[in-house]
Formats: C-alpha cells, sequence, structure tokens
C-alpha cells in the first residue's frame, strides 16, 4: 500500500510538478515510516478509543462491557454470560468520521527571510494529513493570515493527499496575523465540528487569546503547534538599524547591543511561556518546535505525547 | 612645552579640518540599516525598557564624538613632535649625536676607466669601491655625503645626504652606459670640492680614480682634504696619440696623413696600423669591417714610447676615414685600454680652381695648368681679358692688361705701365736666396734656372719676397688693400719670362705652380683639425639656420648645439663622427669628428707623481635606539591607539558605522 503510494506521488509529481521540491522522494518515505508508527502505536492502544471510532449503534462489534443499570438489554451477550456467568455488553462501533482541520498561518511573518517557517507548516500540514486520511479520517486545510483564506474541503481516503500536496503548495504568504478574525470565521462557516490544529508562529498583533478561545468555545478541539526558528531567537543584528515588521510595516529606530539582544531573547521566552501556559490552563495541546528541528521529529514527539487521532 | 616637528599653527590647521570633518560625520544624520522583523511587539517590549535610558545613549553618542576628537588631538599633537621640560623622554638622557662629517665622493668616470681589469672595467671597480665608501659612514647619522661624477665636467648627483638608499643609487648612475671617451678635469671637480665644502663640519673629499689626470699640488690636495681611493693596476695600452689627414692639391685622391701611436707597454710591440674609409659612418663599428680597409701599416712601437709617420700615398674616395691600432695577434700584451685605439679624421672637401691664363700664347704655363685635375683653366688674350671677376686665380704672362680690381693675380714677367714699378732689367740674375718656409717656396729648389733677363721690380715694405738674386727679388708676394672699400689684391709675381730661362724645364716648375695656385687658395685652412671629446667646442659653422640638429654615434645620447655669431657650441662626451645639420641646410651637413687623443688618459698604469693620501674609513658610529617611550610623541600615539581600540570595542559603532 505504502509502496503504491509512493509510486503514485511520484506520477502525480511528473505530471502536476507542483510542489515537487516541498514534497519529494524523502518527505515521501518519511511520511510512510509516520504512517507506520502511528498505525503500531494507536493498535497498541485500546482498540475502539480513537476518537473517530465512536463506540455506538454499529454493526461492526467492538468490545464488551460490564453491564451496567440502565443499559439496553439486547446489547447483553447473553452466550458470555451463559459460559462465564457475568454480564456484559456488546459493543459496536460507531462509523462516524473525525473531522480534522489543518489551520495553517500564511501571514508575512511565516515567510520572513528564506520562508523557511512557511515550508516547514506546510511539511507538517502535509504529514498530519497524511496521517489522517490514512486513518480513513476526513482533513481539511484552512490557511489564515488576517482572514480565513480558501479552504480545502473536508477530503476522506488515503488517495487524497496529493490534493492536500498540491494545495499546500499552493498557499501564499501575506498579510497580517489575527486569529480572532479568522478563526471566528472558520467556527461560523465549519457546521461538522472536530480537531482543529492550529500550525503558525503565534505572531498576531492582536494577540492569540481570542481565536483559540473561539475554537474552544464552538466545541473544536483546539490543538496549537507554535513555530519558532533560531535565527530570530538570535538575530545577528548590531548597531544602529530600523527595524520594520514584515507585517504592519511599522518601523522603530533602534541600537541594537547584545544587552539588548540578551533582553530581546528573553521576551521571545517569555511570551512563547505565556503562550504554553494559557494553552495548559485550558488543556488546550500545545507544541512548541523550531523549524531547525526535522518535522518527522515533531512528530514522533506528537505520537508520543497523544492527543492526535487518539 | 615646544614642538620640534610640525609648527602650531600646522597643528591647529592639521586639527581643525580633521575635527571639523568628525564633527561633521556626526552632525549629518545617520542613514540606518532596514532590517525586517516578523514581530515588532517584542522589540517594543524591549524598548520600552530603555526608553530612560535615551537620554544616556545620547550621551553616549556624544561622548563618542569627544573621544574621536581627543584621538584626533593626540594625533595632531604627536605630529609636532613636543617637547616637555622635565619631561625628558621619561627620564631617558640621549646621549651626544656623533660629529657632523661632510665627504664629498668623487667619482672618475673619464675615458681611462674603461679601462677593463680582471673582467671588469675601472669604472665598476670604482662603484664597488664608492658602494663601500657610502657603508662605511652612512652609520653616522651625521655624516652626510655627496656624490659627484668626474669627467671632463663635473656633475654632482646628490645634495648632502645620509640617506645611503639615496646614495647607492646615484653611484650606480655614474656613467651609467660606461666611461664616457673624454679627459678628466681634475681642476674643475676641486673647484667644485672647494666649494661645496667650504664651512662644512668633517669636510673631507674621496675621490675614486685611476689617477690618470694631471698631478695636482700637494697644497691644492690639503686644501679640499683630498683622499684617494685608487683603482687601476699595471697594463699595456697601446693608443693613437695624433691622426691627421690632408690631400694632396694636385691629386684629389692621394692623401697624406700624419699619425703618432704611443705605447706604455714595458717591452717594444709590434702592432698594425688599419685605415678604415666610410662616408656615412659615425662610431667605431661603422668603420671597422675588412671591406672597408683602405690601408694598413706595420708599427714598432717601442718601449714606453711613441712612433709618428706621415702616410702619402693613400688613396681612397670620401671625406671620412678612421684609424685602428691592433698589437700583433702573436704578442702576448693585452690592450687593457681599447678607447684610444681608434681616431676618425675628417678629409676637407676638394675644390676646383678656376683659372684664366692671360697670354699671347704662353705653352709652358698651359701646359703646366692643364695637368692639373682640379684646375679649370680658360685661356685668353689680352683683348679678351675682362677682368678678375669668376676666377679664383688670374694668371697674366707677359700682357700688360688692367689688374686694379680685386683678385688673385700671378704675374709672370711684368710689363711697365701696369701695377708694378719696374726699375729698369737685371741681366743673366742668379738667385742667391730662398725662403725656403714661405709656402711657394715648398718642396723647390730653384737650381739651374739660367735666367737670361728679369725685370727689376721696385719693391714694397711689405712684400714677402721668396726668391731674389742679390737685391732684385725674382719671386714675391704682394697683397694690396684698398683703403675705401676694403678690397683686397694679391699678387705672385715671377720677375722674369719664363722662355727666357730653363726654369720650365725644371721639375721645379709645375711645383711653383701648384705652390702658387695653393698660397692664392689657402688651402691649409681647409684641413679640418679633429676635436676632442669631453671639450667645449666652437666652431666655423658655413650651414644656414641656427636650430641645429646633431646626430652622432648611437652612444652618444641626445647633443645639444647652439649657433652663435656664424659659430656652432657644442660638447659631446663620445668619439665618433657626428653631422651637424639645419632645415635651412637643405640637406647638406656639417660633420665634426670627436677624437679622445688624451696623453693623460692613454696612460692607463699608476704614474709615478705626488702620493695623495689614501682615504681611510672612519671607526664605526654604534647608536643605541632609545627607548621606545622615550617620545612623548609615541606616548600620545599609544594614548590615541589606546582610545580608538577602547571606543572599538565598547561601542556599537565597529559594527554599522
Amino acid at each position: 500500500m505504502a509502496a503504491d503510494a509512493r509510486g503514485a506521488a511520484r506520477d502525480e509529481r511528473r505530471r502536476k510538478g507542483k510542489g515537487a521540491e516541498l514534497f519529494d522522494e524523502a518527505f515521501m518515505a518519511k511520511l510512510e515510516y509516520l504512517d507506520i508508527v502511528a498505525k503500531k502505536r494507536f493498535v497498541s492502544q485500546q482498540r475502539g478509543e480513537r476518537r473517530s471510532k465512536r463506540i455506538g449503534a454499529g454493526l461492526e462489534f467492538a468490545d464488551h462491557r460490564r453491564y451496567s443499570p440502565g443499559d439496553d438489554f439486547k446489547n447483553i451477550d447473553w452466550n458470555v454470560y451463559a459460559r462465564m456467568g457475568r454480564l456484559l455488553v456488546r459493543l459496536y462501533e460507531e462509523e462516524e468520521d473525525l473531522y480534522v482541520y489543518l489551520l495553517v498561518d500564511s501571514s508575512a511573518s511565516m515567510a520572513v527571510g528564506d520562508q523557511k517557517k512557511l515550508d516547514y507548516a506546510r511539511k507538517l500540514a502535509a504529514a498530519l494529513a497524511y496521517i489522517t486520511l490514512s486513518s480513513l479520517d476526513r482533513v481539511s486545510v484552512l490557511p489564515f493570515s488576517a482572514e480565513l483564506g480558501q479552504q480545502l474541503v473536508p477530503a476522506r481516503g488515503k488517495a487524497q493527499i496529493f490534493r492536500v500536496f498540491d494545495f499546500l503548495a499552493g498557499v501564499r504568504p501575506g498579510g497580517q496575523t489575527s486569529m480572532a478574525d479568522a478563526f471566528k470565521a472558520f467556527v461560523h462557516q465549519t457546521r461538522r465540528r472536530g480537531l482543529a490544529v492550529v500550525i503558525s508562529d503565534f505572531y498576531a498583533q492582536d494577540g492569540y487569546e481570542d481565536g483559540l478561545n473561539y475554537l474552544r468555545y464552538n466545541k473544536f478541539e483546539p490543538f496549537v503547534i507554535q513555530l519558532t526558528d533560531d535565527r530570530e531567537l538570535e538575530p545577528s543584528l548590531r548597531g544602529d538599524v530600523m527595524l520594520v515588521d514584515c507585517e504592519t510595516g511599522v518601523s522603530k529606530e533602534m541600537t541594537i547591543t547584545p544587552r539588548m539582544l540578551a533582553k530581546y531573547r528573553a521576551a521571545h521566552a517569555e511570551w512563547c511561556d505565556e503562550l504554553e501556559a494559557f494553552c495548559k490552563k485550558r488543556q488546550v495541546s500545545y507544541f512548541r518546535t523550531s523549524v531547525q528541528v526535522p518535522f518527522d521529529d515533531l512528530m514522533l514527539r506528537i505520537f508520543r505525547a497523544g492527543g492526535f487521532l487518539s | 612645552m615646544s614642538f620640534t616637528g610640525l609648527g602650531a599653527s600646522e597643528l591647529w590647521t592639521i586639527f581643525a579640518a580633521f575635527g571639523g570633518g568628525m564633527v561633521l560625520l556626526y552632525v549629518l544624520k545617520l542613514r540606518r540599516r532596514r532590517v525586517e522583523v516578523p514581530f515588532s511587539p517584542l522589540w517594543a517590549r524591549v524598548v520600552e525598557e530603555r526608553q530612560s535610558s535615551s537620554l544616556f545613549r545620547r550621551l553616549k553618542r556624544i561622548l563618542s564624538l569627544l573621544v574621536q576628537l581627543l584621538v584626533i588631538g593626540l594625533l595632531v599633537v604627536a605630529l609636532g613632535d613636543p617637547q616637555l621640560s622635565g619631561f625628558a623622554g621619561c627620564g631617558y638622557q640621549a646621549p651626544e649625536p656623533p660629529s657632523e662629517r661632510h665627504t664629498l665622493l668623487m667619482i672618475d668616470a673619464s675615458a681611462s676607466m674603461a679601462t677593463i681589469e680582471r673582467g671588469e672595467t675601472r669604472l665598476e671597480a670604482a662603484r664597488a669601491r664608492a658602494h663601500a665608501v657610502i657603508d662605511d659612514v652612512t652609520d653616522n647619522p651625521n655624516h652626510r655625503v655627496m656624490v659627484v661624477q668626474v669627467d671632463a665636467t663635473t656633475r654632482p648627483l646628490t645634495l648632502w645626504s645620509n640617506d645611503a638608499k639615496a646614495l647607492h643609487a646615484a653611484v650606480d648612475a655614474v656613467a651609467p652606459h660606461g666611461a664616457l671617451d673624454t679627459p678628466t678635469d681634475v681642476d674643475d671637480a676641486l673647484r667644485l670640492a672647494a666649494s661645496a665644502l667650504r664651512d662644512r663640519e668633517g669636510p673631507e673629499t674621496v675621490f675614486v680614480t685611476d689617477r690618470a689626470f694631471p698631478p695636482v699640488s700637494a697644497e691644492r690636495a690639503e686644501d679640499v682634504h683630498l683622499r684617494v681611493v685608487s683603482v687601476g693596476e699595471v697594463g699595456a695600452n697601446v693608443g693613437i696619440a695624433a691622426f691627421n689627414v690632408r690631400p694632396y692639391l694636385d691629386d684629389s685622391l692621394t692623401y697624406a696623413i700624419f699619425y703618432k701611436v704611443r705605447s706604455d707597454a714595458d717591452r717594444p710591440l709590434k702592432a698594425t696600423l688599419f685605415l678604415y674609409a666610410n662616408d656615412e659612418g659615425r662610431a667605431v663599428d661603422d668603420f671597422v669591417d675588412p671591406s672597408r680597409i683602405v690601408g694598413s701599416y706595420a708599427l714598432e712601437l717601442p718601449a714606453h714610447g711613441a712612433v709618428d709617420a706621415v702616410i702619402d700615398d693613400v688613396k681612397f674616395s670620401g671625406s671620412r676615414l678612421a684609424a685602428r691600432v691592433r698589437i700583433d695577434p702573436n704578442d702576448p700584451t693585452r690592450d687593457v685600454f681599447p678607447r684610444d685605439d681608434v681616431a676618425f679624421a675628417l678629409v676637407p672637401e676638394r675644390k676646383i680652381l678656376k683659372v684664366q691664363l692671360v697670354s699671347d700664347g704662353d705653352l709652358f704655363l698651359n701646359a703646366a695648368l692643364l695637368v692639373r685635375e682640379n684646375v679649370d683653366l680658360t685661356t685668353k688674350t689680352p683683348a679678351e681679358y675682362a677682368g678678375p671677376e669668376g676666377f679664383d686665380v688670374t694668371i697674366v704672362a707677359g700682357a700688360d692688361v688692367d689688374m686694379t680690381r680685386p683678385g688673385n693675380y700671378f704675374v709672370v714677367d711684368p710689363q711697365p705701365g701696369g701695377p708694378f714699378e719696374i726699375a729698369g732689367e737685371v741681366e743673366e740674375p742668379e738667385i742667391d736666396r730662398v725662403d725656403v718656409k714661405h709656402p711657394i717656396a715648398r718642396h723647390l729648389s730653384f737650381v739651374d734656372t739660367n735666367i737670361q733677363n728679369a725685370s727689376k721690380v721696385e719693391r714694397l715694405p711689405k712684400d714677402e719676397v721668396v726668391a731674389r738674386a742679390g737685391r732684385v727679388p725674382l719671386l714675391f708676394t704682394r697683397t694690396l688693400t684698398n683703403d675705401d672699400d676694403g678690397s683686397v689684391r694679391r699678387f705672385v709675381v715671377l720677375a722674369f719670362d719664363l722662355r727666357q730661362s730653363l726654369l720650365p724645364m725644371n721639375y721645379a716648375f709645375p711645383l711653383l705652380v701648384v705652390n702658387v695656385l695653393s698660397w692664392f687658395h689657402q688651402e691649409e685652412e681647409g684641413l679640418l683639425q679633429p676635436n676632442r671629446a669631453g671639450v667645449e667646442l666652437s666652431l666655423a659653422f658655413p650651414l644656414a639656420g641656427s636650430q641645429v640638429t646633431v646626430d652622432g654615434p648611437a652612444d652618444a645620447g641626445d647633443i645639444k648645439a647652439r649657433v652663435v655669431g656664424g659659430r656652432v657650441h657644442l660638447a659631446v662626451d663620445r668619439v665618433g663622427v657626428y653631422e651637424l645639420t639645419t632645415e635651412e641646410a637643405e640637406g647638406a651637413n656639417f660633420p665634426v669628428a670627436i677624437n679622445l687623443m688624451d696623453a693623460a688618459e692613454s696612460q692607463v698604469s699608476p704614474q709615478d707623481g705626488p702620493e695623495y693620501p689614501a682615504w681611510e674609513a672612519p671607526p664605526p658610529v654604534v647608536i643605541e635606539d632609545d627607548p621606545w617611550l622615550s617620545s612623548v610623541w609615541r606616548i600620545l600615539l599609544l594614548v590615541a591607539l589606546g582610545l580608538v581600540v577602547i571606543e572599538w570595542a565598547t561601542y556599537h559603532r565597529r559594527v554599522t558605522v
């Protein structure tokens, strides 16, 4: 299956040639590896407790559990009772799809310098989409900046991964970050609730709190991945410079000294800690990674921590 | 505090210029580098903390300016080399400076320095000695040297200097193309030495020479503190001491050559004198070619002696000759000084004399004149005679014609009524006295003339009698000048009829005719004397125009010549034949032959004569370096450097400014 997908991916890239550099052979190999790792991990956990598989009125037997008062008698497994003398209730899988919304920050701050953060976000989104599609769930990709961009309608099935690739490859950076406006629009136009993975540097002029709260209050389950760039933390700036905000264009004359740089690093760390604290306080899954870390390492970290598709 | 470097006004000017520039740079608004950041609010957090320190930032900026101004000030003061009383170089007391000395280093570049010994010329050896002298004296910073080249002229090549590099370069520049072909004018050199050393501390004249110059008196040598660094060894030299050529009047292709060849070898030598002819030749190489040889003559040269002779049978066509003497190849003696082996000579241009013979038909004179190649003869009867105009010489034989107009007259058998007063006749006169030194009597012998009858012409006081019989002049010259217009008539008078004597039968007759014509023509003036190299020449210049172009041998360089009052003035350093011409000359040129021919220069072996004191190197001067911090300016420089380093290390400007 994986080999077929890889071959198909190769053909697809040859055919379209779009995003070929971003989603190359090595990337596909990593996806297949992550898919295998993800499946092993899911299998080792309780079967039937994956978020995407609700236990309910399905036809396919899923498991037993003890009888509790109030359970429907028709679900009692009388064969087991006859053999073991214990009342167990049959459980059936409810075939309800899980919707995973990948909210990818495409603001200008993601493309500062060599666009490494945006590329990283694209790869990360593609990997998460691949895992999701491999689990037969539905995935949708929504780039955002000050407003919600054109979205990839929820897709299902592994073969849809190429649509995801094409869509991600077509994402262009620009605009300010306004999570409140973008996520407000998202919750209003999205009927099916699900997992909302926010991939962003969270450099939002108006803050991130309102945006994440919009998701929470509207029954979405936020999953925060914060991207940082080590070069932003250690800027090679010295002397008299004019700092220009890449999103707002606001400029500020400054004289950069090593002492000021140390303060900047401290401010940045404090700001990241504030975001992490905000997420933890609200039981929102939070991951922070540098774009210098390979994205597959981040994926493994996510798998180990749980919370995604588990 | 006093300044020993730049003056206070100069220091203020420099400080104002650089300090003003520095302030201007600080006043100008700095164009900041634009840097794009992803999230400015983070920087805003930092800036908020720093707002309170903006005053300090401005102060820091002013402080930086003040530091820069201080650095400039320190550097400017250092330029003044300040001396602080009570701060004598951090307590360092400098030792007494070595005494001042002045050495006039003269290097002989005359012709004799071209003598080759041990594979190098004496000039090259002299340069090496001069370099050694400079090395020996320049360790004393107060020992100044002036390098002077000495040949026919004296040329200072440097000012007084202690710069060893410049002095060595000047020594290398002494006659860079080899020794000149000129004598040593030691008088001129000593005059310059006396002038240059006057009122100088520790004067001395060091002359690096082979001593091939006239002796210098001990008093004069002592006046300039002359010290000699001798170069040169004993060696054999053969050279041409004299070389002249003149043509015979009656043979335009035949020349008489006078030469003198001297040898200072210790034993007799066999040598050969070669003669070369080349009308286009200028340098030695233009002549010395086997195809151009017009004669060769074996010579037997005595030890330390000379031979001279006249060669009277050389035939060649052309106007330029070169002589070269070579020691017999079989003789082991080597000629160490080849420069004087060659001499040049110019042959004067031959002239065709226009002569008219006025007679009733004097066949003797007619025959004697017709055989002369250089005579253009016109015969006329007395009736046809129209005057002397158009002729170089008018011969009047037994005719009474008008001889009152200016001209040259050869009067044979003068007639009464002419310009001569005839007092009577003399029967059978016998020539008893002949002025053999007179040009007309050259090579003549008046024997067996058997004169039957001669006119007794009255003498005038200024007449020059060549031959006489008793008191009667038979052959004499007379020159008459018209006081009114300055015109001249010259007469040679033969006071008897040729047909009444045996003189036409005598071998002396044609010679007499030639001598008379030569006397009129004054041919000696046409003999071109060779000139000497290195001497200021002043020659009668026959060409029109004043802008003279001189072409000579390739190594002669650019020669300047100037025409003043019909004479051309020039001086050259190389032997050869030089062609002088002007634009107005229309292709004609005036050749000048230049030879060495200097007995002193040819005397290449050390001569017996006054012994000049030898030069001795002064004791070496050891000067210890001052402690580095003994100079205030060095301390100031160090402080300025420290300030720059501190400012650079502590202020951000090192990155963006």
